[in-house]
């Protein structure tokens, strides 16, 4: 079973890495969390800067994320590093939106599609040597960390005073930024608040003698208990090097599942025309037998009539193997046939997640109706119509506070402008929107983002901003 | 009845590459009218670009050769043009708006200077300082420094008014400071909030949208009579590409200008132009008011592009996409192209490639606005599954 959660509660920065400026991030990814089980399908759409490639390429590993954590298989995976990552690998295949890019023009289709299986089989050999020896550093690491949660935990009970002010000091600086931005009388407010709670904290008694021994006595019991004996992981027999031929047979057996011929075995990437190159990293993917496959952009290279052959092929391959996907995109078409629930993603956040005929025939969250109104319909006769959503995407350095769509929201209140919209659930569906005015919103329909042809400039939207309390 | 803007007839582009000869356009025949927008609509490698490109002659020749047809446009055969003369056509003729905005204004540049280089070479044009290109059967002498262009067979639309060239000798020291309010006009047309602030920005410092802005506001600052857009918003966001393409819907109005519009997107092509013309492996299968051409397709090959847009859920099953893959230009099937992939194959489609025909059979062949299908079977498509 492939049970995923990826919690990212706080900011996820590329550039302070590079600018070594810790002020300045760009917040890609900012607090998301989402499940994908098995024989799934979650599409992740939004503009480009909506931080979902970050996103999936996190839950490949490829980016280690700043905070937060990816579960995999009721395992945590976040950290994990050189041969267990790789070897965890196999359970996480990402294809790649560049099928040019992403395939190395001087090998062969034999090297590329065996290439995770020639790594596979590398960290095989290796972890069957060595397997014992990681096990034991893994027991050691955690016991290690047990033990300096006891000491933390005994330390607060001993001293309460000490313990609940350097809480409260360590809570006030966090918000050091935040409270920066609020207005002069709202800073003295708070900061009275917490001068009042340091002096509460003041109040709290050391425990009495008594009670000390007891905690004492407990903390040495457990200090000496720690987390049991190391796990014994006997040496395993290393598997042996898979050569060539060993790799082209096993090659031979992906390539038909992604419907390239077998004869192909020798030929180069730039033989192939677009659609074949993308069904090539989707054979890559696959040569590990993976659970989940990160499909970035899958088939926006590619046109109509291919489109439909890759879609209906990871359809069937999904069907046959119970693979999870995890599909990101712009492109709603192929959300829509693909996709079992979808979230809409916004400068790094989740505002809209469902499941996937609800959420496209029924957008609540006003960026999510502005996505779908934008989509061109073949019909020439909608063609008479006017897009009303402007301006573009802020920066995602400095973010705007409150909503971060209130700049081009045409239900925008005063109350988006300050206030950070929560993901929530939405009464009577499935759904988790963040909008302070998803009941109100719910029922407008995204073709009345379009205005008609005879514009009237500076029109009310549907639902006039003072309706709101 | 207006002369139309541009008259491609039977054109037909080979490229030549090592030993082999890839025919990218096959007999292709496209009239646009003043204010007239013509989609072209196609999959990759159908030769819609390369179509494109040859209209001003920007292929580079070789390795492509313009096999045979006409280009006429304005009254002079762009194909017998001589090569040192093509750039007189270009910008003030016909313009350009290509597809990777990044890829296409010059990163050193701001944006100003883009805009301003278009602005002063339309300037000079009108004026006749730089040898404008002239149409008709004149050859152009460049011994002798240009004439002032004459109105007749011009391909500038000014008209040049006595003494203009007296006057325009003080234009020659015109500043930048004067281009300036031009500058601005334009980028106002092409709906850029704050333009004094953009002016001074280089092109990376721009979104996407803005850049595809800026490159429209360049091509028509040169008043072209012919703007093709070649894939304009394909790198575009939806909700950035919908803005463009309102913006295009409105100067379509504003500007007098005659468009072709290339894009391999139905649903883009659904909202700009007034006719389309749909190319498969090279030649044109169907022609029409765009109206008909989606309500009713006539070949076999539109309507199967129009069903594969993926419109369904999953559990509705599988997408409907084409049997087989696009044919090798190299070598491609004798008689109608589509033949290979067709449900209506029969002997006869094997043999010759089937004129582009109007479904009307009682019409007038020679009149333009015909829904026109390269199909012998016209007739049994709307009946397809």
């Amino acid at each position: 079973m492939v049970d995923l959660q990826k919690h990212f509660p706080i900011t996820r920065s590329l550039a302070d890495q590079l600018s070594r400026r810790p002020a300045k991030v760009i917040h890609a990814v900012d607090g998301v969390s989402l499940t994908v089980g098995p024989g799934e399908t979650l599409g992740l759409i939004g503009e480009s800067g909506s931080g979902k490639t970050t996103l999936g390429w996190m839950l490949a590993r490829l980016h280690e994320p700043t905070s937060g954590s990816i579960v995999f298989d009721g395992v945590d995976v976040t950290h994990l590093r050189s041969t267990s990552l790789r070897t965890w690998r196999r359970n996480v295949q990402i294809v790649f939106q560049d099928p040019v890019g992403s395939l190395d023009p001087r090998l062969r289709v034999w090297q590329i599609v065996g290439e995770p299986i020639r790594a596979q089989n590398m960290a095989d050999r290796w972890l069957a040597v060595n397997g014992p020896r990681l096990a034991r550093r893994a027991h050691r690491l955690a016991l290690r960390q047990e033990r300096e949660r006891l000491t933390r935990e005994f330390r607060a009970a001993m001293n309460p005073k000490a313990a609940d002010r350097a809480r409260l000091r360590r809570e006030y600086r966090a918000q050091a930024d935040a409270r920066e931005k609020l207005p002069p009388e709202e800073q003295r407010r708070l900061e009275n608040d917490y001068q009042a709670a340091l002096q509460r904290a003041d109040q709290l008694a050391a425990p009495l003698a008594p009670e000390r021994d007891r905690l004492q006595t407990e903390y040495r019991a457990a200090m000496k208990r720690g987390i049991g004996p190391a796990p014994v992981v006997p040496k395993r027999p290393k598997p042996p090097v898979l050569h060539r031929e060993a790799v082209r047979k096993k090659v031979q057996e992906v390539l038909p599942t992604v419907g390239l011929p077998v004869d192909c075995l020798d030929q180069y990437p730039h033989e192939f025309s677009g659609g074949g190159r993308q069904r090539l990293s989707l054979a890559r993917a696959l040569s590990v037998s993976p659970r989940l496959i990160v499909l970035d952009e899958p088939t926006s290279a590619l046109d109509v009539a291919v489109q439909a052959q890759i879609l209906n092929r990871l359809v069937e391959l999904q069907r046959s193997r119970g693979l999870a996907y995890v599909l990101i995109t712009h492109n709603v078409a192929a959300v829509r046939f693909v996709a079992d629930r979808v979230a809409v993603m916004y400068l790094g956040r989740i505002v809209e997640h469902g499941p996937v005929r609800e959420l496209l025939e029924r957008p609540v969250h006003p960026y999510t109706k502005a996505l779908l109104a934008a989509v061109p319909v073949p019909d020439p006769s909608r063609r008479h119509t006017r897009y009303r959503i402007g301006g573009d995407i802020p920066s995602l350095v400095d973010l705007p506070p409150g909503c971060r769509f209130a700049p081009r929201c045409p239900f925008v209140i005063d109350r988006c402008k300050v206030e950070d919209p929560p993901l929530l659930p939405m009464a009577g569906t499935d759904r988790l929107v963040a909008c302070h005015r998803a009941d109100e919103v719910a029922d407008i329909r995204p073709e009345s983002l379009l205005a008609s042809d005879t514009p009237s400039p500076g029109e009310a939207p549907a639902v006039p901003p003072t309706s709101a309390a | 009845m207006t002369d139309p803007v541009i008259d491609v007839r039977n054109l037909t582009i080979t490229y030549t590459v090592g030993a082999g000869t890839f025919y990218a356009v096959s007999d292709v025949s496209v009239k646009i009218f003043p204010r007239q927008v013509v989609g072209i609509v196609g999959e990759t490698g159908c030769g819609k670009s390369t179509l494109a490109q040859a209209i001003p002659r920007l292929l580079p020749e070789p390795p492509a050769t313009i096999g045979g047809g006409e280009i006429i446009f304005r009254g002079t055969d762009l194909v017998k043009v001589p090569k040192r003369q093509l750039p007189m056509v270009r910008g003030t003729g016909i313009g350009m708006i290509f597809q990777e905005p990044l890829n296409s204004l010059n990163p050193a540049y701001r944006v100003f200077d883009q805009i301003a280089e278009s602005i002063r070479i339309r300037h000079y044009r009108e004026m006749g300082w730089v040898r404008s290109f002239q149409g008709g059967e004149a050859p152009f002498d460049y011994s002798k420094p240009a004439a002032p262009i004459t109105v007749g067979g011009s391909l500038t639309k000014s008209i040049i008014p006595d003494g203009a060239v007296e006057e325009a000798a003080r234009d020659r020291l015109r500043t930048r400071s004067e281009f300036r309010d031009e500058v601005l006009e334009y980028l106002r047309l092409v709906r850029i909030n704050d333009p004094e602030t953009i002016l001074n920005l280089y092109p990376h410092e721009l979104s996407g949208g803005m850049r595809q802005r800026i490159m429209i506001a360049m091509a028509l600052s040169e008043k072209p009579s012919l703007l093709i857009a070649d894939e304009p918003t394909s790198a575009l966001d939806v909700t950035i590409q919908a803005q463009v393409l309102t913006l295009m819907k409105e100067l379509i109005e504003e500007v007098d200008a005659a468009i072709l519009f290339i894009s391999h997107d139905l649903g883009v092509i659904a909202e700009t132009a007034d006719e389309i013309g749909v190319m498969y492996a090279g030649r044109i299968v169907e022609y029409g008011p765009v109206a008909d051409v989606f309500r009713s397709p006539r070949h076999p090959y539109t309507k199967a592009l129009l069903k594969a847009a993926p419109s369904r859920y999953k559990s509705e099953g599988p997408l409907d996409s084409i049997a087989g893959s696009v044919p090798n230009l190299s070598r491609p099937p004798p008689g109608c192209r589509f033949h290979p992939r067709c449900p209506l194959v029969r002997d006869v489609c094997r043999g010759e490639h089937p004129p582009l025909a109007p479904v009307d059979k009682s019409a007038d062949p020679e009149a333009p606005g015909l829904h026109r299908s390269a199909c012998y079977f016209a007739e049994e498509v709307p009946g397809l599954p």
